[in-house]
């Protein structure tokens, strides 16, 4: 039998350790990073430049002792530069495959909505199947594996924003945010943490990782919570503000999600605020708002749901 | 989206309907011109906000029609100048402009013309209306409020629908107030002003006298005179007994209480029947033709079964009776015979001649009455209400030139020639006939049914006859008018106010109370063993305790522990922390974080374990986290950790 709440005080020492002296004032970031990845999604960082998303990527990579690969999205990176390609061996006189940065456990693929659609395509579809078919042949990405893409917001010119549908892919989207003026502060004076991510031991073996996930897979949702999840649905679909609400997709997502929180939180079952918790980076980027409707705020609309719909008690 | 304006307009108009209603009938011919004419035009006038009367203009007719009706105000009319002033005072309002206390005018002249109807007549109608005008004045406030902080508020019709909603809350609540205080408080029984001012108009129906010849008509008063709760009877059975004249002098017939013992009834079958009397001005207690006894109500009864109330019936009453149907009357020996052969010295000659005739050819004495029908018949009279002889002599008149009449001149005329035939004879007054209504099973006597009819001693025995059948139209004049069969419709509406005046009218909680001591009392005699009423009041007690247990521990059932404990526990928030109420979208621990009480969220964290998993509450968690809510009532917020 699988213990419920296995490595999860290895999981929280990873994320007190990071939040504590590489990451500081990014806890919240950090926490639905790891929700991400033991719910077997991939998190989306949407925020501006400088604010830490890529230290964030790495310094997880790191402490949790998994492989990284990284692409920086261009208008002009081609898919193959993402998946890899084969060439000719002259020696063996064969096709030999290189694999490109996807064979890793975490993925970092830097502002996303510079790269094309045809490539963009192809990187969400290798992070919903987790292989890459090439000429024919399939290779397996690794297990676990994460994509922590993330892009700019603001930028408008030469970006191709990335359509509903391939944003339903990513589990969660947050943003980071500035840090608090103290921290900040400290940040200017002492320079980034960039020369210290290298000191960052893994504090995870790849063993630790997948009891964990097996682990969150069990936790307990009650029947009361998957109606509250499905009220919410429903509620989404039929608000007035909102052309396409919450997908079954979506709820299966807000379900495993709030699983992870529940486990992160020493619980081995979910309560309604871990649903509550994880509801705006799980399904806020998934509403889409009617035309006339686009101006609002994903989230203030996702609250409003939830103001309408009755916590289960009894 | 609705203007806050439009219901509360639709209302206004309901309650002003409601209240002039009950009071219409009642008011000046103008007045009700007006009345109507104002309730018209103040819609049209609100419709296209544009009004008839300027304020100034308004209350100069306000003081005009005070003025007018101030005058008229006399100690015997004090009622009817003041609901002419009420209804011309709503009427104006109708066609002014109206503003937030303009409308609360409204509500209140509509509730006092309403009140002021009840002074005049206590109809089954006032119940509704008034049930209608506490919701509508009620909701209509709550709107009002809306009205006047924001005379343009649109809601949306969801909106308005749950104001509505909420808005009925207030009349319901008052309606149960209404019911309780209906049980407790004592009220009149009669239209207060209506009795005491009875109106001096003349009255058709039954009289205390006879006296053909007085009108050229009888105008039918379809009124009731009185209902009968019995099982259905063959129309010839239907004569109600009310009482016995013996007297004439001149037309007049008069009635002269016969003393002497009671006298036996023979033959007849036995029947009961409850009596409910309306208020009135009389003592008469009408009975079912032959009576024998009647009880519930206090009475004297003189030897020819006349029975009369000891005290004036100034309210509704009821009483029992039983009676012989087919019954007669014995006559004992010691009696005034000539009392009953006495007739007036103005006969005709031709009347005397009539009688002479038939008494010397035959000394029978049942002979004769059958001779002297004969004669009616061949006289071919008819049976009518108007064109009625109108004379001195209308006797003769109506058996030989007019040779129509009404019961009064059968029975008069008929008594007569028996005296004459020196049969022993006497006049019955009631009534005759009734409409059955099997809604409700009892008979239904209007002031159009009253009778007369005749009593002859033949063999020591008294036998009625009615001369009113030898007519030649009886059946058609005199019988199928007494019973048409009333329409469902009827029926309904006369059971509806049957019930209102047993059940609302008559109610009287001294009675009430009479009724359980006598029932108590009853009991002892019934039940040896019972020494008081104490101990089934005991017995009811246990009763009633065992069975509110009995729902109390079901409840509790089919609460879950948890359910239990949640409703604990935010009670117990909810007055330390002085809440209106525990928002439901917030969950549990979510909540006590907010409060940021530790021991609160704790509780929420030991209850959450349990409220979603598939773990049951132990005894001992039970108490567990009724510890820490009695914490939570105990610690005060002051030691708290922040």
């Amino acid at each position: 039998m699988v213990n419920q709440l296995a490595k999860q005080r290895e999981i929280l020492s990873v994320i007190d350790t990071l939040s504590g002296h590489y990451l500081q004032g990014k806890v919240r970031a950090l926490r639905l990073a790891m929700i991400a990845l033991l719910a077997d999604g991939h998190l989306l960082l949407e925020d501006i430049p400088g604010l830490g998303k890529t230290t964030l990527a790495l310094a997880l990579s790191r402490a949790l002792g998994l492989s990284f690969g990284r692409i920086q999205c261009t208008s002009d990176l081609l898919p193959s530069d993402i998946t890899g390609l084969s060439i000719f061996d002259r020696e063996q006189n064969n096709f030999r495959f290189i694999k490109g940065p996807i064979f890793n456990h975490i993925l970092l693929v830097d502002e996303i909505n510079r790269a094309m659609p045809k490539t963009q395509s192809a990187m969400l579809e290798a992070m919903e199947e987790r292989k890459v078919t090439i000429e024919g042949t399939s290779y397996s990405l690794p297990h676990p594996f994460i994509v922590i893409a993330t892009q700019n917001p603001l930028e408008q010119i030469g970006t191709y924003p990335l359509p509903e549908s391939q944003l339903d892919r990513f589990l969660i989207t947050t943003d980071i945010g500035y840090p608090p003026s103290q921290l900040e502060k400290d940040i200017i004076r002492d320079g980034g943490i960039r020369n210290k991510m290298i000191q960052i031991q893994p504090l995870l073996t790849l063993n630790d990782i997948e009891l964990a996930k097996q682990a969150v897979a069990t936790i307990q949702l009650n029947d009361k919570l998957v109606e509250y999840i499905l009220a919410i649905a429903q509620a989404s679909r039929g608000h007035k503000f909102i052309a396409a609400g919450i997908s079954t997709r979506g709820a299966i997502s807000m379900a495993a999600a709030a699983r992870a929180a529940a486990y992160l939180d020493g619980r081995n079952y979910v309560i309604p605020e871990d649903v509550k918790l994880i509801a705006g980076p799980v399904a806020a980027h998934r509403l889409i708002l009617r035309p006339e409707h686009r101006s609002l705020n994903h989230r203030e609309v996702l609250l409003s749901i939830f103001n309408d719909v009755p916590v289960p008690l009894v | 989206m609705v203007k806050i304006k439009v219901p509360l307009d639709i209302l206004t108009y309901l309650v002003v309907a409601l209240g002039l209603g009950p009071l219409f009938l009642w008011l000046d011919v103008p007045v009700q011109v007006i009345v109507f004419g104002a309730f018209i035009a103040g819609i049209l006038c609100d419709k296209r906000q544009r009004y008839w009367f300027g304020s100034r203009l308004a209350t100069a007719l306000t003081l005009l029609f005070f003025i007018f009706y101030s005058l008229q105000i006399n100690l015997n009319n004090v009622v009817l100048p003041v609901i002419n002033v009420l209804a011309l005072l709503l009427s104006i309002r109708l066609l002014t402009e109206k503003q937030g206390r303009h409308y609360l005018q409204m509500f209140a002249l509509s509730l006092f013309c309403l009140a002021a109807s009840s002074l005049l007549s206590l109809n089954i109608a006032y119940l509704p209306a008034l049930i209608l005008m506490v919701a509508g004045v009620t909701i209509g406030l709550v709107l009002l409020t809306f009205y006047q902080r924001s005379p343009g508020l649109r809601l949306q019709r969801q909106q308005l629908s749950i104001l509505l909603k909420t808005a009925t809350i207030l009349p319901v609540g008052s309606l149960l107030l209404m019911l309780i205080l209906f049980v407790v408080l004592p009220r009149t029984q009669y239209p207060l002003w209506n009795f005491l001012n009875p109106k001096n108009s003349a009255k058709t129906g039954f009289s205390e006298q006879v006296q053909p010849g007085t009108f050229a008509r009888n105008v039918a008063d379809k009124s009731v005179a009185f209902r009968v709760k019995i099982k259905e009877l063959a129309r010839e059975d239907l004569y109600w007994r009310g009482t016995v004249l013996t007297t004439i002098t001149g037309k007049v017939w008069t009635r002269e209480s016969p003393q002497g013992p009671r006298r036996a009834i023979v033959g007849g079958q036995t029947i009961d029947y409850t009596l409910t009397l309306p208020p009135t001005n009389e003592r008469f207690l009408f009975t079912l033709d032959l009576p024998e006894e009647i009880e519930g109500i206090s009475h004297q009864v003189d030897n020819d079964q006349v029975f009369m109330a000891r005290r004036q019936l100034e309210k509704s009453h009821s009483y029992n009776g039983q009676s012989r149907l087919g019954g007669q009357l014995q006559q004992p020996s010691n009696w005034n015979r000539d009392l009953y052969l006495q007739v007036p010295s103005t006969l005709s000659s031709r009347i005397k001649l009539i009688a002479d005739t038939i008494r010397q050819q035959t000394d029978s004495l049942s002979q004769r009455v059958v001779l002297l029908e004969d004669f009616f018949r061949e006289q071919k009279l008819s049976y009518a209400d108007h064109d009625l002889p109108v004379s001195t002599a209308p006797i003769d008149e109506f058996l030989f030139t007019k040779k129509r009449g009404y019961c009064e001149f059968f029975a008069s005329s008929f008594a007569q020639l028996l005296r004459l035939c020196e049969v022993p004879t006497r006049l019955v007054g009631g009534y005759h006939g009734g409409e059955y209504n099997n809604i409700g099973g009892y008979y239904v006597v209007t002031e159009d049914l009253a009778h007369v009819w005749v009593e002859a001693l033949i063999e020591n025995r008294w036998q009625r006859i009615d001369p009113s059948r030898l007519a030649v139209n009886a059946d058609s004049a005199l019988l199928a008018p007494r019973q048409q069969g009333l329409s469902l419709f009827k029926r309904t509406v006369d059971g509806a106010e049957y019930l209102w005046t047993q059940v609302i009218i008559n109610y009287d909680l001294r009675q009430q109370i009479n009724l359980v001591k006598f029932s108590g009392q009853k009991l002892k005699n019934i039940v040896p063993g019972v020494v008081s009423i104490r101990t089934p009041l005991l017995i009811l007690t246990v009763l009633v305790a065992l069975i509110t247990l009995l729902i109390w521990l079901w409840r509790r059932q089919r609460i879950s522990p948890e359910g239990r404990l949640l409703k604990r526990y935010q009670k117990a928030i909810i007055k330390k922390y002085g809440l209106q109420a525990i928002d439901k979208n917030c969950g549990l621990l979510e909540f006590a974080q907010q409060l940021d009480d530790p021991h609160a969220i704790k509780f929420a964290r030991y209850l959450s374990s349990f409220l979603y998993t598939d773990q049951s509450l132990t005894d001992d968690d039970v108490h567990a986290l009724n510890v820490l809510i009695d914490t939570i009532i105990v610690s005060s917020r002051n030691n708290q950790i922040p």
